[in-house]
């Protein structure tokens, strides 16, 4: 679905990523993590063409994005920005998720019925007539992720999407995506918020001065203290409390799996002096 | 010359040289003087009719930059100048009938005639505004916000509060920038064909775009009103400006300002 | 420093109130968290504070409203500014000046500090927020969380009696934001600065704040120490908080009847309390 091969990008003279390369499949959760400066937006907007490699090659759903335009690419990669406001520009929230539907060329007499589901997903559907500059933050938010979901894209990229949001907001999102990602769809997610990579990321790839640092399963990224000291990156919880307790986690804690009965049933068992 | 890099005028680093000869980088100089180079240059080139001499004026202006470390802010300055001169004088070329036809732009049906009395009206012209409005820029550049108060309020005893617009004016250009790429982006990623060449249609994406720019500055403009209110601002109130004394180094950069442009305009009006 | 006795705001032109009977009393060298779920009155109890609203923000005031001594709706923003601090949660739209040293120094110049004292005041913050040597730096360079840090900067140079920072760390990683509250915890210490921070990490506001309010829809949903706090896990849930993994640890431990007592306060302390319990149990 999206491959990258020695991948180096400069800007203005720098240097931002230095010979990346890595490959997503289809149906995927991959959270892309870091310190501030690693590259990791520059990273995301190689994926839709926004920005074009200096070296190596970009390809999504097999199309090179040196040779297409950002706009031939937004039919297969929606694009979720940190802040809705940059992308917000017609009257209504209806007018609002039509408009990307137009521009990447959807049939009109799937529009409606793409609206509609959008709307349900994003609990927006009371709101298609409303100003979206009107509504709260959060709601803003999801009428950016609305406007997404209506083109159906292949690759969903999510920049930050919950900072600034509440802990209500965010976990609706990250449903969204997570649901998104049961039906096939792969998910790119930057984000600062480790308990929630931790929670629905399969797999992390840790970017550190332009380079992959590490490229792996979430708990083989979270048990390395030495690499998340370096990287600015806080350990989840669950890590944490299990680090500090010298009590072993299993290899894949998938987010069915509730991480405080997980713990709580191993210290119980220490303390009753079962076997672990 | 060197820069002091502090950001701040009148430390003790300042205060120093006051009494010292040395020259100093042209950030730190009195912002009066500056000022009154700039107003030199300005008048130099209304002054002066010749396309050579305001070539050369043109020339000192990005020697000047390059001795800076501005050179390059300079020359997107000029390019941009250029592009405006350069439309004004399409305006203008046609309406002047003084002089012989030096060509026609549409020669089959001798239409568009160009005379060259014409021709070098609108290139006086256009150099003109490129050598008169480019220093504007480039003395901006090399003048903190602490010196642009200090000439506010200081020596042209105007209200502070025009210092702090200027400024905050200059402080949001490149943000304005980032959030019109910003915006550009957003839109790109929806489908939206903003990488098309045709001229027409760039404009027309700009103004469509022109609206979520507009209310996040709107929002901006607000919040910022606010914070500088909650921070003591008050525009009917001008605080006491630093004070930033010239010094004989800062006297010297003038005199040799002025000495070239009064060159100029001598030459202009003595050898042609 | 701040007392506020059954506080009412509604906004013209709206019917709900977007605070509710608030109350608060809070002396010199306290540091209050405010926290909450979107549209729950945080930040016009910020807007109330530094007296914005209802003078930026018409509306209806109602209750008593008393910062260092006066009601900042009634006296102007001067008045107010002179005591008071407010950090905005956007960084980009707070920063007036082109460098990062003229922005700390910005607001000591309109106090009419001596200049002397304005550049070393200037130097010494920027140095506590990680900035030193970025004072020549024009602003327009700055990420978002170098600005953050800067805003932070220009108001530890003021040394505020009252500082309200509405979501200071939403653009530093989890390092700077602990950071972040170390600052302020070190304002209180040497300033005796009151600090009213709005924040949504319940895991640095219970290792930080010396009393955390919650709001919901306008009202004190939740309010105490935060050893009074984490007792109560499954409120902090409901009111759209998300509650630390030791918190939770901790609360289903009790349950089992494996941890007895009141729910430690801390991270550290909870790891404490489980680590004696192993070992307790080791030897028995």
């Amino acid at each position: 679905m999206i491959r990258l091969t020695g991948v180096s990008a400069t800007i203005r003279k720098a240097k931002i990523l230095h010979d990346v390369s890595f490959s997503v499949r289809a149906g995927e959760f991959v959270a892309l993590v870091g310190p501030n400066g690693a590259g990791k937006t520059t990273l995301l907007k190689h994926l839709n063409g926004l920005l074009k490699p200096t070296a190596g090659t970009v390809t999504v759903c097999g199309i090179d994005t040196r040779r297409a335009k950002t706009s031939a690419l937004a039919r297969h990669v929606g694009f979720l920005f940190q802040n809705p406001d940059q992308q917000i520009l017609c009257p209504t929230v209806r007018e609002e998720l039509r408009f990307g539907l137009r521009h990447c060329g959807i049939p009109k007499e799937t529009w409606d019925e793409r609206i509609e589901s959008a709307a349900r997903a994003t609990d927006l559907s009371a709101k298609l007539e409303s100003d979206p500059l009107m509504l709260t933050r959060s709601r803003r938010q999801r009428v950016a992720l609305a406007s997404v979901l209506a083109t159906d894209p292949e690759i969903l990229v999510l920049d930050e999407p919950t900072s600034a949001q509440d802990e209500r907001e965010t976990e609706r999102i990250m449903r969204i995506a997570r649901g998104l990602c049961g039906r096939g769809k792969t998910i790119i997610l930057v984000s600062h918020d480790m308990e929630l990579v931790s929670k629905y990321a399969d797999r992390v790839i840790v970017l550190i001065d332009g380079r992959i640092a590490l490229d792996g399963r979430a708990d083989q990224a979270f048990s390395n203290g030495d690499l998340l000291a370096r990287a600015h990156l806080s350990m989840p919880g669950l890590y944490r409390v299990a680090n500090a307790l010298n009590l072993g986690i299993p290899e894949r804690v998938s987010g069915d799996i509730d991480p405080v009965t997980l713990l709580a049933d191993k210290i119980d068992r220490m303390i009753r002096k079962e076997a672990i | 010359m060197s820069a002091t890099g502090t950001g701040l005028v009148g430390t003790g680093a300042g205060a120093a040289q006051k009494t010292s000869a040395a020259i100093r980088h042209p950030r730190e100089m009195a912002p009066i003087l500056k000022f009154v180079a700039m107003l030199g240059f300005i008048a130099a080139a209304y002054l002066t009719e010749d396309l050579r001499l305001i070539c050369a004026l043109i020339a000192a202006e990005g020697l000047i930059a390059a001795a800076c470390g501005v050179f390059r802010a300079f020359r997107i300055t000029l390019i941009a100048l250029l592009f405006g001169a350069f439309t004004l004088c399409l305006f203008q070329i046609f309406s002047i009938d003084e002089g012989s036809v030096a060509f026609y732009v549409f020669p089959f049906w001798e239409a568009g005639a160009v005379t060259d009395v014409g021709l070098s009206t609108c290139l006086v012209m256009a150099l003109r505004m490129i050598a008169s409005v480019g220093i504007i820029p480039l003395t901006l550049s090399l003048t903190s916000q602490t010196q642009v108060v200090s000439l506010v309020s200081g020596n042209l005893r105007l209200p502070g509060a025009y210092a702090i617009m200027l400024v905050t004016a200059l402080r949001f250009i490149p943000t304005f920038g980032d959030r019109m790429r910003m915006v550009l982006q957003a839109e790109a990623s929806r489908g939206y064909d903003v990488e098309s060449r045709n001229p027409f249609r760039k404009i027309g994406v700009v103004l469509r775009l022109s609206l979520p720019l507009l209310i996040s500055c709107a929002r901006d403009v607000d919040t910022l009103a606010l914070s500088i209110e909650t921070r003591g601002f008050d525009p009917c109130n001008t605080v006491r400006p630093r004070r930033i004394p010239p010094t004989a180094g800062d006297a010297f950069l003038l005199f040799v300002c002025l000495g070239i442009q009064a060159a100029v305009v001598a030459a202009d009006h003595i050898l042609f | 420093m701040i007392k506020l006795d059954s506080v009412r705001f509604r906004y013209e032109d709206t019917d709900e109130f977007a605070l509710d009977g608030v109350s608060l009393d809070a002396g010199p060298g306290r540091l209050i968290c405010l926290t909450g779920a979107e549209r729950s009155g945080k930040t016009t109890l910020f807007r109330l504070l530094n007296g914005t609203a209802p003078r930026a923000f018409p509306g209806e005031l109602s209750g008593i409203l008393r910062v260092n001594g006066s009601d900042p709706s009634s006296q102007g923003h001067m008045a107010v500014g002179a005591a008071v601090t407010s950090v905005f949660d956007d960084p980009d739209s707070q920063i007036v000046s082109l460098t990062a040293g003229e922005e700390v120094a910005f607001a000591l110049v309109q106090r009419g500090l001596p200049f002397d004292e304005i550049d070393r005041r200037v130097l010494d913050a920027l140095e506590r927020v990680g900035l030193a040597g970025f004072s020549a730096r024009h602003t327009g360079s700055l990420s978002g969380g170098q600005k953050q840090r800067l805003v932070m900067a220009s108001a530890i140079a003021l040394r505020p009696r009252i500082l309200l920072v509405d979501e200071g760390t939403s653009a530093l990683d989890p390092e700077g934001a602990a950071h972040f509250f170390s600052l302020i915890r070190e304002m209180i210490e040497r300033d005796g600065t009151t600090a009213v921070v709005i924040d949504r990490d319940l895991d640095l506001m219970l290792r930080f704040a010396d009393e955390i309010l919650v709001l919901d829809r306008g009202k004190v949903a939740l309010s105490g120490t935060p050893a009074h706090i984490c007792q109560r896990p499954e409120a902090l849930r409901e009111l759209g908080l998300r509650v630390p993994l030791w918190l939770d640890l901790c609360t289903e431990l009790r349950e089992r009847s494996l941890l007895r007592g009141d729910i430690p306060a801390s991270e550290e302390m909870a790891l404490a309390a489980i680590e004696s319990l192993l070992a307790v149990r080791e030897s028995a």
